[in-house]
């Protein structure tokens, strides 16, 4: 049955399954099909799908103990990296044919080490990328994707990356980037018909099937949710950013509590789906000039002035009346930029909260006790 | 001195000349000391300086096997330290730039370089109370205490109106988030330009000349911005300094592989104080050369660092020291016979780094970029694990070590991703075990220094079993 005909995208694509409980995957897999894991925002996906395999964004939802990551990794890692090794020592990462590893924090980074050295993925690699923006920095990164893109042909006798696959595949992630971007503009009304746990679950179907099916799937959700009755009883509108984050536990203690999220600045949600490939020229150079020059994670070095501005553009345009910064225990790059960024937004007049907090579900009465102060503080601002 | 915020500058120039008078009084220990006659003519500030040192430390720095090279020490930061005092007060452009930038570039422009993490440690170092106080101001505006202390100590310090505002900063972008996060901030918050060093990943060729590209261009910014130009006469100077202070660096490394170990632990964190300030005068190479000289001595004549009647064991610190108690490397020696080899923030591969070919402009920028890259810190983070793993179980082996310690700072997340790795292949390779422990290295309420000692008693008495 063709997906876009299938009634129900919508709750299909909040019920989507990970990893190799995902049907989609599966079905990939079953026709032979490669799977390359990705474990950060500036992976170019186009390449690896031009290459005719599946890239997988590797969050660790469901990860409930870190036991064997902990003999690699230490108290001081994030919880994030910790739980994605364990789910590898676990073998909920077996269906991956290659992992596609980034230098875009010094804890995720690590991981390839371990990866490579303890576990059987048969293609484990390293995709470099500066931690400065300029034209002489962005072609470093334009070779390392070329490299990458070799070493994976070369890996599975597969062909070598062509212009034609890369257009084709341009083309359907920019289909994908669009439908994300339509669910964050009806997110702005000032009764939107999504929450923002909803939003969370849409991005996750987004990482992990495969895009054209996705882009079917989100067309037809997109027109149910416009039939949606919309929500008007919330408290405030809120803003999340900060660590990486692929689950809904903490929007959902956000959203039990009257607060509703209408946007975020995160890699796994606006950041990973705003600004499209131009496609001018070389594609291979238009891939890596949009993902290089993409809202800058904190990682990258001398970007703060545009990161604040990103963050209050979003803020004005979803008009949000507060931002939670929600960073992982022992994230450095969160745990230094979210007071920065706060400082600067609260001395405008945005009320701004950092939470700390472990990447799994945890130590809710702390996180909703937070929360209801914040909200409390939003309502008293507005009443004033 | 102008109205500028330098009381740690001040500070250390006066425990440097506090350091100088005791050691040059002939005391060998803390309790040799007559603090009371040497204070007698001092003044109200260099008294207060004096009650604010650490005993242990003092202590062990004038222990007979470390005194001199202890006085060498701290003759040249005490230089340094009128340097800059005198460099702020005559106006001279400030740059702040993290250690694995380079010095002598900044000399051979007329601007005062100050290795932000230096200060940290020293401040930790010397007295009872570093820069705890000025980490809490920090963590205060909301900062996690998991970034890095050489550099919240130092940001903080700035928020405490502890030292000044710099003309600039420069930060090559290794090896690690936290460093670059907080030299970040400081430069938003001073509102000075940020010049960066971008580090790629890899240790090869490709990455070298890419790294050597930035180091020039990163110059050139400076030059731009300052109107400050290289004064390459001037900067030849500073490179001949340097290069005489790597060959006795060198071969210090290869004293040290005699057995027994003939060179004190306690000199490894004042290396990374003086290694820091390399080309800068004369003085620094007074410090390397001693060290050497009395080093070569002793293992001319079999000598060791440990009393007579104790059995060596020989350590390799696979990773950093601690730099909140100095006297800990003069312990071990004493009470267990342990003796300290190479650790991971001294390390300079000879073979690699060799010395600057002072030819000409673009030979020393070769020079420099040869030596950043593989410099401590750099090594061991600009890559895979591999680099670090097969240098420290080479290390093992040729410096015959008896065991390893992984002294694991807590903010050196890169680090602790690899200790499991790199203890495993040094029990295979060179079948000795690993101790491992948890401390910040500038501030020891994390790990304080008695629980250290405990954790290190325990694993030597293990050892002797």
């Amino acid at each position: 049955m063709n997906t876009a005909m299938k009634a129900g995208a919508l709750k299909e694509l909040l019920n989507m399954p990970v990893r190799m409980d995902n049907p989609y995957v599966q079905k990939w897999k079953s026709e032979g099909k490669r799977v390359i894991g990705y474990i950060c925002t500036y992976a170019p996906e186009e390449v690896i799908y031009a290459a005719g395999m599946l890239p997988y964004r590797t969050g660790a939802v469901g990860c409930t103990t870190t036991d064997e990551a902990d003999v690699y990794l230490h108290r001081f890692h994030c919880t994030y990296a910790r739980c994605l090794l364990q789910l590898g020592f676990e073998g909920e990462y077996d269906f991956l044919d290659g992992f596609c590893f980034l230098n875009g924090c010094e804890q995720l980074r690590r991981v390839y080490d371990i990866w490579k050295k303890k576990l059987n993925t048969k293609f484990v690699d390293m995709l470099t990328i500066p931690h400065v923006l300029s034209e002489k920095r962005l072609n470093w990164y334009i070779d390392d994707i070329k490299k990458f893109a070799e070493n994976l042909a070369s890996a599975f006798a597969a062909t070598p990356l062509s212009k034609e696959k890369l257009r084709e595949a341009i083309e359907i992630y920019n289909e994908t980037r669009r439908l994300m971007g339509e669910l964050y503009d009806l997110r702005k009304a000032a009764n939107p018909p999504v929450t923002g746990s909803e939003a969370m679950k849409i991005a996750t179907a987004a990482f992990t099937i495969p895009k054209p099916i996705f882009n079917e799937l989100m067309a037809q959700a997109l027109g149910e949710i416009k039939q949606r009755s919309k929500i008007s009883d919330y408290r405030a509108r809120i803003m999340i950013a900060g660590s990486f984050m692929d689950d809904t536990f903490l929007i959902d203690l956000i959203e039990d509590e009257g607060g509703l999220v209408v946007s975020d600045n995160l890699c796994f949600g606006y950041r990973h789906f705003s600004n499209k490939v131009d496609d001018i020229g070389n594609p291979l150079e238009s891939v890596a000039n949009r993902y290089f020059s993409n809202n800058p994670c904190p990682r990258m070095q001398g970007e703060f002035d545009r990161r604040l501005a990103e963050t209050q553009t979003i803020a004005r345009n979803a008009k949000v009346d507060g931002i939670i910064f929600q960073r992982l225990a022992f994230c450095d790059n969160h745990g230094a930029e979210s007071p920065m960024e706060a400082k600067y937004l609260e001395e405008e007049g945005m009320p701004a909260l950092i939470l700390e907090r472990e990447y799994m579900p945890s130590d809710s009465g702390r996180l909703k006790t937070r929360i209801q102060a914040f909200l409390e503080r939003i309502e008293r601002r507005k009443q004033k | 001195m102008k109205d500028i915020h330098c009381e740690w500058f001040k500070r250390l120039k006066v425990t440097c000349s506090l350091a100088q008078a005791a050691i040059e009084s002939g005391a060998a220990s803390l309790a040799d000391l007559d603090l009371t006659g040497m204070l007698a003519s001092a003044d109200d500030y260099t008294k207060k300086v004096a009650g604010m040192l650490q005993p242990d430390f003092v202590n062990a720095m004038l222990h007979p096997k470390n005194r001199n090279v202890m006085l060498a020490a701290v003759k040249a930061y005490g230089e340094y330290m009128d340097f800059v005092l005198d460099g702020i007060n005559d106006g001279k452009k400030l740059v702040y730039y993290f250690f694995e930038a380079t010095p002598e570039m900044c000399f051979a422009m007329d601007m005062v370089p100050v290795c932000i993490e230096t200060i940290s440690v020293l401040m930790a170092s010397f007295y009872k109370q570093g820069g705890e106080a000025e980490i809490d101001a920090l963590e205060a505006e909301g900062f996690p205490s998991h970034l890095c202390s050489a550099q919240k100590a130092f940001v903080g310090g700035y928020l405490s109106k502890e030292v000044p505002a710099p003309s600039y900063f420069l930060k090559p972008t290794v090896p690690c988030d936290p460093s670059n996060l907080l030299f970040q901030y400081m430069a938003k918050l001073t509102n000075v330009p940020y010049v960066l060093i971008d580090v790629p990943y890899y240790s090869n060729e490709r990455a070298f000349n890419y790294y050597k590209s930035e180091i020039v261009n990163a110059y050139k910014e400076l030059e731009h911005m300052s109107g400050n130009r290289v004064n390459v006469k001037k900067l030849k100077k500073h490179i001949d300094h340097t290069n005489q202070q790597l060959d006795y660096l060198y071969k210090i490394q290869e004293l040290r592989k005699c057995t027994p170990c003939p060179d004190p632990g306690m000199h490894r964190a004042v290396d990374f104080a003086l290694y820091t300030l390399f080309g800068f005068s004369e003085k620094v190479t007074d410090y390397f050369r001693i060290i050497y000289e009395e080093a070569r001595q002793r293992a001319e004549k079999g000598e060791g660092v440990i009393p007579p009647d104790k059995k060596e064991i020989r350590t390799l610190w696979t990773w950093a020291w601690q730099g909140y108690d100095l006297s800990l490397y003069h312990w071990m020696e004493e009470e267990h016979g342990a003796s300290y080899l190479e650790c991971g923030l001294t390390y300079l591969p000879a073979d690699i780094i060799g010395l600057i070919d002072n030819s000409d402009i673009d030979s020393i920028l070769d020079g420099f970029a040869r030596r950043t890259f593989n410099y401590p810190m750099s090594r061991q983070t600009i890559s895979y694990a591999d680099i670090w793993v097969n240098d420290f179980t080479q290390m093992a082996l040729s410096f015959k070590a008896d065991c390893a310690i992984f002294a694991g700072h807590m903010a050196c997340k890169h680090g602790w991703a690899l200790n499991k790795l790199l203890s495993d292949a040094i029990r295979e390779e060179a079948n000795i075990p690993t101790l491992r422990f948890e401390m910040d290295i500038a501030d020891k309420r994390f790990t304080p220094p008695a629980e250290v000692k405990k954790s290190m008693s325990d694993f030597f008495e293990t050892l002797k079993r």
